[in-house]
């Protein structure tokens, strides 16, 4: 394992890294020397669709918002089983098909569970 | 080559940073919650590393279900965090002093 | 690539999981059952005491003279397993029976039941796992079951703090035990635990290294769910901030659960390694028996008091593992039955002195109990003496055994050690009956008036004191349910 190794395999990985630096100072960098800057108050205020700006942008995400983010991390991770599962089926037959099946019935029950105590409900 | 050991010691730094994030850490649960997932991805670092060395797959189906099981703690976690915010109106750790003794 | 063909339908493999599906098609049953039907109500609670009933009855036919294994191994079903699983149905229809007065006046309590049917399914996988992987998967559904149940009475501040406690030691302790198996993983090649212990008495050279490392980091892991010093700092908070029920219902399942499955690690996993675990244990033993027996002493509060109190028992529980001999397993499950026995016949007094808010957890409260109420008075008594270990109580026998094995392995200077401290534990448990029996009335009582729970009290007392005269039945009854472990 020499360093020689290392470089080679990790090139690509460390050119992108650059070039995606690179794109992403460049505008920064190009308007500092292109544009004309005569900067107003006007100019200066927050956009925020063509109304004035009437809240602080660093406020605390509504509670409601984690919620719905516990129950998309849980059934989103639980659907990773499928992609072994998927790729393997022609193997496993009607028996691993089954499985599933009774494993996707099992995460039916948490999501009627849910949406019965209104989990997914915004109000 | 990168080697075996070679990801069993980023693996073990990453685990470290966990658990020492965990003790030293003296703001916020959410950052504890971070700190436990990092130890859960060091595990399944050693866990993917040492199944290709061992060219057995038994470790990265390990890999799978801890994955989903950080999920639903990770999951429940919050769920208890979100209901001591409302009673407390605050995640720092300073505010969790009421047992004690 | 091979064909795979699977034995299909393989009716032999779900048999032998008939208990396990009995509980886990009753627990998704009832959580919908109770959103759509019970909305609530109290049938939800007598379905899953029914189906704790149910699983006994499965788990009872279904036992033979030969171990069942299922799912190529990854799932056993042997004696050992079928009285680990007896102790964790009655721990949990206890704590559930417990629960039916005391979160009465909860809101939502159809889910209650569902935790702990789904905590006792994990238990329940927990202890006939043969293989890392089922044994993690059981683990953690009960420990996230257990978390949520600590926090269950969301208004109130200490419950939620306790399960955020629990919560975060108890993450950190999967972690390393997860870090833990992937060092015996990388030596071994395999989940299997009598593959790895197979594999394990050959490492050497570097893997000696990684298999100290993992073994370590293995009982650190599994040393916080039994609650082992220095890794119980939850356990006191966790016991105090949970609602009383679930309070007695961790006490015991996890503890009976994690130790099985201790055992089943040391008899398979790690024989090629007993000088290396045991010196380790011996460490963790010394220090869990001083740190329960001496910080109890402090404690004001008897649900906090009971917390070191079973750090304590734990750290008796260990000489079993230390001795590592049959005797000192069929130990251990004396040990854990009659513990059970106990803990929950103390809980239930506790629970039945619930005021007002919650109370009957101080010391001053007991003060007096034995002129109110003489038949509670007499029974906490016995719990108190039995706990600790005057003979002729379940108690006694339960230190007799594990101490016996332990000399018999020739650790005679950590069982005196041991009978030390448990004159020190004497202390603060005489000191609760002192208040029950000496001291004045000083808050007015307001009993739970609740027969299922006076019930338990009464049959938890009277066992006690069977055990205490008739202990034999109990010890063969061990003896043989270790057929096949050792």
């Amino acid at each position: 394992m020499g360093a020689a190794y290392l470089a080679n395999e990790y090139a690509p990985i460390f050119i992108f890294i650059l070039v995606a630096i690179a794109m992403g100072a460049a505008p920064l960098v190009l308007t500092l020397f292109l544009a004309e800057q005569k900067p107003d108050a006007e100019k200066l205020s927050a956009y925020e669709c063509g109304f004035e700006a009437f809240e602080d942008a660093r406020l605390q995400f509504d509670v409601r918002f984690y919620l719905l983010a516990i129950l998309f991390v849980v059934f989103d991770l639980e659907s990773a089983f499928l992609f072994p599962w998927a790729i393997v089926l022609d193997q496993i037959g009607l028996f691993g098909f089954v499985e599933m099946v009774l494993f996707l019935v099992v995460l039916l029950v948490g999501y009627i569970y849910a949406w019965k105590k209104g989990a997914l409900q915004w109000e | 080559m990168i080697g075996l050991s070679d990801y069993l010691i980023v693996a073990a730094a990453l685990f470290s940073l966990g658990v020492i994030g965990l003790f030293l850490n003296r703001k916020n649960v959410i950052t504890i919650l971070m700190c436990i997932e990092l130890m859960l991805l060091a595990v399944n670092i050693n866990f993917v590393a040492f199944s290709h060395y061992l060219n057995d797959l038994s470790g990265q189906i390990f890999v799978f279900f801890v994955l989903t099981v950080a999920a639903c703690e990770v999951a429940v976690g919050l769920a208890i965090l979100v209901s001591f915010y409302r009673l407390r109106r605050s995640i720092d750790i300073e505010d969790i002093n009421t047992l004690q003794g | 690539m091979a064909n795979v063909t699977f034995p299909f339908p393989f009716p032999d493999h779900l048999i032998t999981l008939m208990p396990e599906m009995i509980v886990a098609i009753m627990a998704m049953f009832l959580l919908l059952f109770d959103v759509f039907v019970a909305k609530g109500s109290k049938t939800t609670a007598y379905l899953a005491i029914a189906t704790t009933v149910a699983a006994g009855v499965a788990t009872w036919s279904l036992q033979g003279p030969d171990p069942l294994v299922a799912f190529y191994g990854f799932f056993v079903f042997d004696s050992f397993a079928v009285f680990s699983k007896f102790l964790i149905y009655v721990a949990t229809a206890l704590g559930m029976i417990l629960s039916l007065e005391y979160m009465k006046n909860e809101k939502h309590i159809g889910e209650y039941y569902v935790l702990m049917l789904f905590a006792m399914l994990g238990m329940m996988l927990m202890v006939s796992s043969n293989n890392f992987v089922t044994m993690y998967l059981g683990l953690e559904l009960m420990a996230l079951c257990v978390y949520v149940l600590v926090a269950y009475q969301r208004e109130v501040l200490r419950a939620n703090e306790a399960a955020l406690k629990y919560f975060i030691l108890g993450a950190l302790s999967s972690g390393m035990l997860l870090y833990g198996i992937t060092f015996l993983y990388g030596v071994t090649g395999s989940f299997d635990f009598a593959v790895m212990g197979e594999k394990l008495a050959h490492a050497e050279g570097d893997a000696t290294a990684a298999v100290m490392l993992g073994m370590v980091f293995l009982i650190a892991g599994l040393g916080f769910k039994v609650s082992m010093a220095p890794f119980h700092m939850w356990t006191p908070d966790a016991y105090e901030g949970a609602p009383t029920p679930v309070t007695a219902f961790m006490s015991v399942a996890p503890k009976v659960a994690g130790f099985v499955i201790f055992m089943r690690i040391v008899a398979d996993l790690l024989p090629a390694l007993q000088h290396e675990y045991q010196s380790i244990l011996i460490g963790v033993a010394v220090l869990t028996i001083a740190v329960g027996n001496l910080a109890a002493i402090a404690q004001r509060n008897i649900k906090r008091m009971l917390a070191y109190s079973t750090v304590g028992h734990v750290g008796f529980i260990m000489m079993g593992l230390i001795a590592g001999s049959p005797a000192g397993f069929s130990g251990i499950l004396v040990y854990l039955s009659i513990y059970l026995v106990m803990t929950m016949g103390v809980f239930a007094v506790i629970i039945l002195m619930r005021r007002e808010g919650i109370q009957g957890e101080l010391l001053d409260d007991f003060a007096g109990l034995s002129k109110v109420r003489p038949g509670y008075a007499l029974a906490m008594g016995l719990f108190m003496f039995s706990m600790a270990g005057i003979p002729f109580l379940g108690g006694f026998w339960a230190k007799y055994v594990v101490f016996m094995a332990a000399v018999e392995a020739g650790h005679l200077y950590l069982v005196l050690y041991a009978l030390l401290f448990s004159a020190v534990g004497a202390f603060y448990y005489l000191r609760v009956v002192k208040y029950i029996y000496f001291d004045e009335e000083r808050v007015a009582f307001n009993f739970i008036e609740s027969r299922p729970m006076q019930a338990t009290v009464f049959v938890t007392a009277v066992t006690i004191v069977f055990l205490g005269l008739f202990p034999d039945a109990l010890f063969e009854l061990c003896r043989q349910a270790l057929v096949g472990l050792v």
